[in-house]
């Protein structure tokens, strides 16, 4: 017959378990101190043995601002980080741009589609529709930023969905399905509505950028983003998002043209109604 | 928990645990100036028992809330002021405030899966049994932790798991010492009754019977 009487454990006798120290048995529940045990007992790394997710903070440790290009491909569990992260900031810095210039990710489609096409109307739209415009940029800097802010939303999504389709379960893929359509939600509607429009729209959409700027994206961009962006950008991103706002744009190659062009392309690109199906491939690739 | 951790044979690699306290220091301040090693050492000794605590509170998804833990910790590494102790602490804080912002961003709790036949099956073997009951049902008597209020929860996995006294324990949670000893104590106290009315019952009696927060100890 058990003499232990585990309901009348004492403070005492939980600092002794808590703090590791020898319990007598006769005043403290054995049982319980085995499961707490069992509890504190990780599988013990040691020296030179590896570690789940080690090579993947090793490589944060490295390069602390986490450029994609140290992401190793071969860790799962770094890249789902990785991608969040990026994906993260990314957005918010393309939602902030939307929320600042009073303009739905999915109203930029036409001038994206044509690539400034026609900057002056694009501008003009955005003023119209913008309730604060503490920093005002000039027409070149508007679109240019939003270029910026879509393909640098458009390589995030990329980067995600690529991740979510290889995800080692289905759950993990639910899961990471889940969240994008959550996180992309105006891109994905932009682009027709299901996560594989969204992807070859982006996959189009860079494609057609690269053509295009082949020495990089335009750069006339500005420096910071404009004063009320941060308190703008947290009332705009989505839920479970890590704290910390971005604090520069998404690093753009140097070397671009300095000005964008103020004509229509040739062809010169339909607008599209807000919703409307893209066309992709973009002619003439 | 020293036999757990213990070199089966002088051969044996040593276990991180084993490190003194000053080793791990030395890391920390080693890993601060750059050096690659170093943080390798403190992620082995530290992620585990990171891994375990976030187990506790976001169940499947902490492997990805520790990447996300980890990846602030490397960057922010080098504006920690302390030593290996705060090192612990300040990476459980950081976990945890990830593991906060992943619950709030999916309102979830952890699976409440509670198998606790697995230490039922387990306890009471042979004395070999001590060291599989460690290593195989801890994820088994985590996941029973966490089916306690979260403050208890928490305060009994960082006081166990992550092996911090109440103060540490306090900082983490932003409460006091005394708030956290009775949070362990009530979450002990509810275990302990959980473990009674399943009919838990440990192997052989010993005499005595080393804690489990003995990783304090045995670093």
């Amino acid at each position: 017959m058990s003499t232990r009487r585990p309901y009348r454990i004492t403070r005492a006798v939980a600092e002794q378990i808590l703090g590791g120290n020898p319990v007598d048995q006769q005043a403290g529940p054995d049982e319980l101190v085995r499961l707490l045990a069992a509890a504190a007992a990780p599988a013990a790394p040691t020296l030179g043995s590896k570690v789940t997710g080690e090579e993947a903070a090793v490589a944060a440790f490295l390069n602390p601002h986490l450029g994609p290009a140290v992401q190793p491909r071969r860790d799962l569990m770094i890249k789902t980080a990785l991608a969040k992260v990026l994906t993260v900031k990314i957005a918010a810095v393309a939602l902030a741009a939307a929320t600042a210039c009073g303009v739905w990710l999915a109203t930029w489609t036409p001038a994206l589609h044509g690539l400034v096409g026609n900057a002056t109307h694009t501008a003009r739209g955005a003023v119209s529709h913008a309730p604060v415009s503490p920093a005002p940029m000039t027409s070149a800097e508007k679109t240019a930023y939003r270029i910026a802010s879509l393909a640098g939303t458009c390589e995030a999504y990329q980067t995600a969905y690529r991740h979510a389709n290889s995800a080692p379960s289905n759950s993990k893929i639910r899961s990471l399905h889940a969240k994008i359509a959550r996180e992309f939600a105006p891109l994905i509607a932009a682009a027709g509505g299901t996560e594989p429009k969204a992807d070859a729209y982006c996959r189009g959409l860079l494609r057609e950028l690269r053509h295009r700027y082949p020495g990089g994206l335009p750069s006339h961009l500005p420096s910071k983003l404009p004063a009320d962006m941060p308190a703008r950008l947290s009332a705009a991103l989505p839920t479970g998002l890590p704290t910390g706002l971005p604090t520069s744009l998404p690093t753009l190659p140097v070397g671009l043209p300095s000005h964008l062009p103020t004509s229509p392309p040739t062809p010169a690109p339909t607008i599209l109604p807000h919703g409307s199906q893209l066309p992709i491939p973009y002619p003439g690739h | 928990m020293d036999r757990a951790v213990e070199p089966s044979s002088p051969q044996a690699p040593r276990p991180i645990q084993n490190l003194p306290d000053t080793d791990l220091s030395s890391a920390v301040r080693d890993a601060q100036r750059g050096d690659e090693e170093a943080f390798r050492l403190l992620f082995r000794a530290v992620q585990p028992r990171l891994l375990r605590y976030l187990r506790g509170i976001v169940a499947d998804e902490a492997e990805d809330v520790a990447s996300e833990a980890w990846l602030q910790i490397a960057r922010d590494l080098g504006s920690f002021r302390g030593d290996f102790d705060g090192f612990r602490g300040w990476a459980a804080t950081i976990a945890r405030h990830r593991a906060l912002d992943h619950l709030r961003g999916h309102q979830r709790r952890p699976a409440s899966v509670v198998p606790i036949e697995m230490l039922v099956d387990r306890a009471g073997d042979e004395d070999t049994a001590e060291r599989a009951l460690e290593a195989v049902s801890a994820d088994a008597a985590v996941a029973l932790i966490a089916t306690l209020p979260r403050d208890q929860a928490e305060a009994v996995l960082l006081r166990v798991v992550m092996g911090l006294d109440a103060e540490a324990a306090g900082r983490v949670l932003g409460k006091r010492a005394g708030a956290v000893r009775t949070a362990a104590y009530r979450g002990l106290r509810r275990l302990a009754r959980h473990l009674e009315e399943s009919g838990v019952r440990a192997g052989p009696p010993g005499v005595t019977r080393t804690g489990p927060a003995a990783l304090k100890d045995t670093r």
